[in-house]
Formats: C-alpha cells, structure tokens, sequence
C-alpha cells in the first residue's frame, strides 16, 4: 500500500441508484499523472462517461475533486473541481469553488467524491470521515442554498459543517444552475447544479478530523514563505486588498473593455458607473475584509447596505463577472442592487455569468423588435429596468413562461426565439461569458481554445491593465501568443489540479514570472514526497489538457468550433483607441495553425495525434479517437 | 495577579480578523507537522452570515488549572502557559468546560486536549496572521 503525503489515498464512490458507498483506493497513476482536482476529474470524467450519456441521466457523474494541496497551508487551500458532462455544452463541465469545502473534504480523508446514479427522492449525502450517509432530503426540496445549509448544520448539530448545496434553479434542472458552498462561493460554470438537481442530490455534508500529512514539512513551509516575500512585489496587491476583483470594472472602462447593453458599448464616463468602485463603496458599505481558508488575501469584502431601496442587504460584494454580468450588461449601474440581486442568484444556485448574457441577448432583441410583450408574458424588457430584471430571474429558476426558454442558455434560448436571435448570442462551444477584450489577440486565442467553451480561467493571457498603462494593444497576430496560450493554460492546469487558487499564480505573480509552473512543481513535491521536476508537471498538464481536448472531439468538437463569439468577429469596437476594429479571421486562423502545432494537435482537425497521445500514455485514449473516424478526416 | 504583571501574551484586534483560518494551519502545522484544524490550539469563531469572525485563544487565566482533577495540567511559570500532562489526561472535559475563553480543545487524533503553550515563545499563530490580527507582547 502507497504511503500517501499531500493525498489522502481514497477515492469515495456514491451509487445513488442502489445506495452503494465504497471506498477505493487512490492508484498512483492516477495521483502521479493527473495529480488531482480537475485533472484526475476530467480523467474518470473521460474513462466513465460519453457521448451517449445524458447529462441529466443516471449515468452522468458528478465528481468532486480536491488535489495535493488542498487542506494544507497559505495558498488558498479550501479550493476544489467539480465536474460532469455539462447540461449546458454537452461537453465538458468542470467548476472550481473556493471558501471551506475542498480543504473540508480532504480532512474528512477524500480525495475525491463520485456520484454516479439518480435516488428515487431527494436526498442529500452525510460524509463524516468515515461514516458516509444517504439521508433523506424531502423537506429540504424546494429551500434556497443559504436556508438548506443552515438546516443541514442543525438537523446534524454541528455549525462547522461544510456544505455543497443547490438551490431553486438546480431542482428545475435550469441548465446553468451552481452548487454553492460558504453561500456565496460558486463552482459556477456549466451547470452542475443541475447535475446535482438531475440525480436528487440536494446537497453534499462534509465534516473531517484526519490529518493531511506533509513528506517535506520545513521544506514546503520555506517555499511558503518565500511566495509570501514575493506577493508585495505584484502591481495588483494594493487595489486586491484594499478593493477586491472588483476593481476591473473601473480599469476594463478605462481601455474600453467593459460589456455595457450586451457589449453595444464599451465604457461609459466614469461619474455613471461609479458606484461600482471600490474607492467608492468599501468605505461606505464595508463590514469586515474577508478570506477563503488558508489563503493571505482579503480579497473579499462584506458589507451591508443601509440606505435606499435595498437597505438591509447584506453579504460578499460581487465579484467583476457576476456584477459586469448582472448589472453593466443588462444596463444598471447601481452598486446595491448588484449585491441585491448576486445573492439572490447564490440563494437560487445559478450562474450569474450565463443568466447575466442570456438575459442581456433578450434584451438586445427586445430593443430590435425580434421580442416583443407577446413574447415576453408581458414584460417590457427595457434596459436598466431593476424590477423586471428581478423578475424574469425569478422566472428563470423556476423555469416560468417564458423563463423556461432562457433556462436553456444563451445560445439554446436564441435558436428557441429563432428570427436572427442568434446574432446576438455570444458564446464560444456553446457556453457564455460577459467579457469583450477583443483588444487583445492573445486573450482571444484563449477563449477560443478551452477547454470548457468560452473561459477565462484556462489559458486567457491578460495583459497588464492598470489606470495608468492605457489600452495596450495587442492588434497584432504574432505566431508567439500560441506559446504565451500554452504557458498559461499549463499554469492554469497546474493551479486547478494541486488545488491552489489562481490569484496566487496566474493572475498575480505571472507577469513577474514568480507564480507559474516551476515553483507548482516545487510545492507538489514537498506535500507529496514525490519528485515532481517542472518537466514532469508540464507533462502532466500537456496529459490534462489532452485527454479533456479528446473528450471534446469524441463529442464532435472540431477545430470550426474553436472561434471567438461572433460579435468579436462581425462587429467593430464601438468606441475608444481600437474603434472599428474586428478580428482578423485569416490572421486568426493562422494563429490556430500555431497553437495546434505546439500542441502536437492535427491542424485540419484539432484533434491530439495518435503520437501526441501515445507519448503522454494514452494509447487508448488515441485508440478511442480512432474510432470516431476523425484520423481519417485529418487526411 | 493583575493581567499587566504576566508574562507577554497575545493580544488580539477582533474586527480585523478575516476569517482564513491560517492561525489553525500553522498553529498544528508547528506542533504535529501535519495539517488538521481539529487539532489546533486555537479556533476562528465564525458568524458567516454576518461577515464575523473571531479567535478564540487562550489567555492564560488558569481557570483550567483549577479544574482539572487528574493533576494533568500544570504552569509553567518561565514561559506563562498551561503544560497538559498527555498521559494523565482522560479527556473527561472539564477544562474544556470550564474554560472562559472557550480555547481547549479536545485532540481527535492524541485523545487529550490541546491549550495554546504560545509556541515556547514564538507564537506562530502571530507569524503568519495576515491581517494581523495577532500580536504577541506584554500586556
């Protein structure tokens, strides 16, 4: 038997169908060469699923994924993966959530935790170390997230429980519907709330006292503390900590970057979005500055409203994407009632960053006249207008008149509306995002390429935004953005499957080259006791990102569905230095033809090659591809 | 004795506290080489719901010391701290009870209880508190 340090050495496995529990050991191919969270995820993802399983049937999984490092010391260690065949793409779904859950998880002594089957009725699952329990759930169908968490901790009599938990929208199976855990954290992307929602699965409850052992204890605690020396030297760290993430609302409208009215306009004068500020309501509206376990940053924010409409409100501040997604994109620019109505999306369990462009696509055809009331139940979709945004959320979750066509997802909701709705869904694979960034070529590239439809958390190359920097331009199609794509998928790769959190790696440390892989490579290595030279870590993301980009192909994915949204191609920038602008496609593509070579992907297709595949291991991985036929359209 | 004339102990600036829990981590990280917030000698209070968090921390009252009757807890007047005996220890609770900090703990792994004994002087609870919330000095 493996000796494990940084694992914990026991895959947990929920049959929900027959009320199976087993616990199976961990394999040290498994840990050594998808190292954990998304990886070892997207691994059993691959191995148990298809194209021929519904992603709201009982044969779908529902994993939960910690890594090495989750439960351990100062890098954002309560992070971990969730990951389905997504309701909402067809392909692949994964999620990752921060706050207390993951580490949680791992002291209860998993590394990972497979659903798999659909219980007769809702229940949710007790895991208590050892002890793992299928308990009823009926009386919890129907409660919000925030209401099911507090009952769950009452009924089991312990407040230290942590809990993954769905809401309203994961019961009506609203394709976009997220887990939350800590009320407001989200493993958001892709719908695996509904996943949950499919198999009755109301919530998972986790309490632990096992120890996660460490190989290298002084060894891991200096490279800790080094990390820490370097996190003052990152341009970011003041406005992080004084501010929170919410601070690119501010810099994305000074380089004209900012989605307003579904991405008809780019910015605004500063007097009308200032609201969203941080220099504006963190000293109005601040109660205490907030971390996830184990992690340096106070990043996050809490407050509470105590004037206006929405007095009384309180909790997380929102975050860029949910308030860009929920308010400048469907036209508000209210900073209470962004809080109001992200808490009512965490208490539902619904991702902000679909329903926000779903919403906004509605909205945009309200105005050309493709919608009007008779379409709508009446409502009058009017930009800006709170009420009815509020509204038609609620009709969202419960899956209401017309509600129940945007349950389906931006680019399913438009081809439902037909007459030209389309044009104005953007989405990469299926999947949404309120971002515009069309200014930058290299972050484009990484959009176009993840591998869970339009992300920016997996290989999106930022460049360094500050007030000060201007728009930087990025106009041009150099052959070496394919590199600058890979480094950073692999460092994204790296971060989501050690479990550490991507604000003390890609987006902080990167452009000072002081969180990427190498120093991953070092961490795995003191936890583990496993030498993991930084050739080996890449390996094993080179590995990741294969077998996820050949589940994509044995769905279909061809190298034709690797493009922008079709607003980066077909509209010009509206305003501001890059006025006019649109995406080359044949420089594009030219592009493309780099980023598959790097790759050691088919330039036709897309697809990884049988020798790419065979040097990672994955023979029978190529051996799979070969059965789909698409070697044979690569000739 | 009056709280001025001890030894230096740990202060602690409530508001400030953010709730990461790296106190916890380090706190078994220094005393077992592993990582298990169960068997931390110190513990974050947490009111999520109102964005509250506090530590509770042993402030060396001795309360403790008066209650246990299976002579495991003794001072350790050098350093200002509660020593636990492991093996008189039954675990029976009372210190824990007893305690007005509510900061003993009771071991999941060693089956005894755990007090702050500030680290023998170098209390890393205060090393690694990021918002800083700790302080070690005299009071």
């Amino acid at each position: 038997m493996t000796k494990w340090y940084g694992w914990m050495g026991i895959v947990l496995r929920v049959d929900l169908s027959t009320g199976k529990i087993t616990k199976e050991p961990l394999s040290e191919d498994l840990a050594y060469n998808f190292i954990g969270g998304r990886g070892i995820n997207s691994k059993i993802l691959y191995d148990e699923t298809g194209p021929t399983t519904d992603p709201l049937g009982p044969d779908n999984r529902l994993i939960i994924g910690t890594g090495p490092a989750s439960g351990t010391l100062g890098l954002g260690n309560g992070r971990f993966t969730v990951t389905a065949k997504s309701p909402l793409t067809g392909i692949l779904g994964d999620a990752s959530g921060g706050g207390a859950f993951g580490s949680e998880v791992k002291f209860a002594g998993y590394d990972h935790i497979v659903n798999q089957g659909r219980a007769k009725k809702p229940v949710y699952l007790w895991v208590n170390d050892g002890e793992v329990i299928i308990k009823d759930a009926q009386h919890l169908w129907g409660k919000n997230t925030w209401e099911t968490a507090e009952l769950i901790r009452e009924e089991l009599g312990d407040g230290d429980i942590k809990t993954l938990c769905i809401g309203q929208a994961g019961e009506n199976l609203v394709k976009y519907a997220s887990p939350i855990t800590n009320d407001e954290r989200a493993p958001a992307e892709t719908g695996m709330g509904a996943v949950m929602g499919s198999k009755n699965l109301k919530a998972i409850a986790v309490r632990g006292s096992q120890s996660v052992k460490v190989a290298k204890p002084e060894r891991y605690e200096e490279i800790v503390r080094k990390w820490y020396e370097d996190i003052p030297k990152q341009h970011l760290t003041p406005l992080h900590k004084s501010v929170g993430v919410t601070y690119l609302i501010k810099l994305f409208n000074q380089v004209y970057n900012l989605g307003i009215r579904n991405s008809q306009e780019l910015h605004r004068p500063e007097e009308e979005i200032s609201h969203f500020f941080g220099e504006n309501f963190v000293p109005k509206y601040l109660v205490r500055h907030i971390s996830c376990f184990s992690c340096p940053h106070t990043s996050q924010k809490f407050v509470q409203i105590h004037d206006g409409p929405y007095a009384g409100e309180k909790g997380m501040r929102p975050e860029y994407g949910p308030l860009a997604s929920m308010c400048t994109q469907l036209g508000v620019f209210d900073f209470p009632f962004g809080l109001k109505i992200v808490n009512m999306l965490n208490q539902y369990g619904i991702d902000a960053q679909e329903l926000g462009p779903t919403m906004a696509m509605v909205f945009e055809c309200y105005q050309r006249g493709i919608l009007t009331r008779k379409d709508t139940d009446g409502l009058k979709l009017e930009w800006g207008d709170k009420k009815t945004i509020l509204e038609l959320v609620r009709k969202v979750v419960y899956r209401e008149g017309f509600g129940a066509i945007l349950a389906e997802g931006c680019l399913n909701a438009a081809k439902k509306i037909g007459k030209g709705a389309e044009k104005y869904a953007y989405h990469i694979k299926g999947k949404s995002h309120p971002d515009r960034l069309t200014a930058y070529i290299p972050a484009v590239l990484g959009f176009a390429l993840a591998s869970r439809g339009w992300d920016h958390l997996r290989g999106t190359v930022f460049p360094h935004v500050t007030p000060s920097s201007g728009p930087p331009k990025f106009w041009d199609y150099d052959a070496k953005y394919a590199k600058m794509v890979t480094d950073r998928e692999h460092i994204d790769t790296a971060a989501d499957s050690l479990e550490i959190c991507k604000w003390l790696t890609e987006f902080e440390l990167m452009e000072e080259g002081l969180g990427g892989v190498p120093r991953m490579a070092e961490v795995l290595s003191a936890l583990t006791g496993v030498d993991f030279s930084e050739d080996r870590l890449h390996k094993a993301c080179d590995r990741i990102y294969n077998i996820e980009r050949a589940y994509l192909v044995k769905h279909g994915i061809r190298r034709k569905d690797d493009v922008p949204p079709r607003h980066f191609l077909e509209m010009p920038i509206p305003d501001g230095p890059s006025k006019g602008q649109t995406i080359d496609r044949e420089k594009f593509e030219a592009l493309k033809d780099a980023f598959y070579e790097m790759r050691g992907s088919d330039k036709k297709t897309g697809a990884p090659k049988r020798e790419t595949l065979e040097q990672l291991g994955l023979k029978y991985v190529a051996d799979d591809l070969e059965k789909t036929g698409v070697y044979k359209e690569g000739k | 004795m009056a709280l001025s004339e001890r030894t230096p102990q740990i202060s602690i600036d409530h508001k400030k506290c953010s709730g990461c829990r790296m106190c916890e981590q380090i706190c078994v990280f220094f005393h077992e080489r592993e990582f298990n917030p169960r068997r931390a000698r110190i513990k974050i209070l947490a009111r999520e719901k109102e964005g509250i968090y506090a530590p509770l921390l042993c402030n060396q009252c001795k309360t403790c010391l008066s209650v246990c009757n299976q002579d495991a807890l003794s001072w350790d007047e050098k350093l200002g701290v509660v020593r636990v005996d492991s093996k008189k220890c039954n675990n029976c609770g009372l210190c824990i009870d007893a305690c007005p900090q509510a900061a003993i703990f009771s071991d999941p792994i060693s089956g005894v209880v755990n007090i702050c004994d500030l680290c023998n002087g170098n209390p890393q609870c205060v090393k690694w508190c990021q918002p800083q919330v700790l302080a070690y000095k005299a009071a």
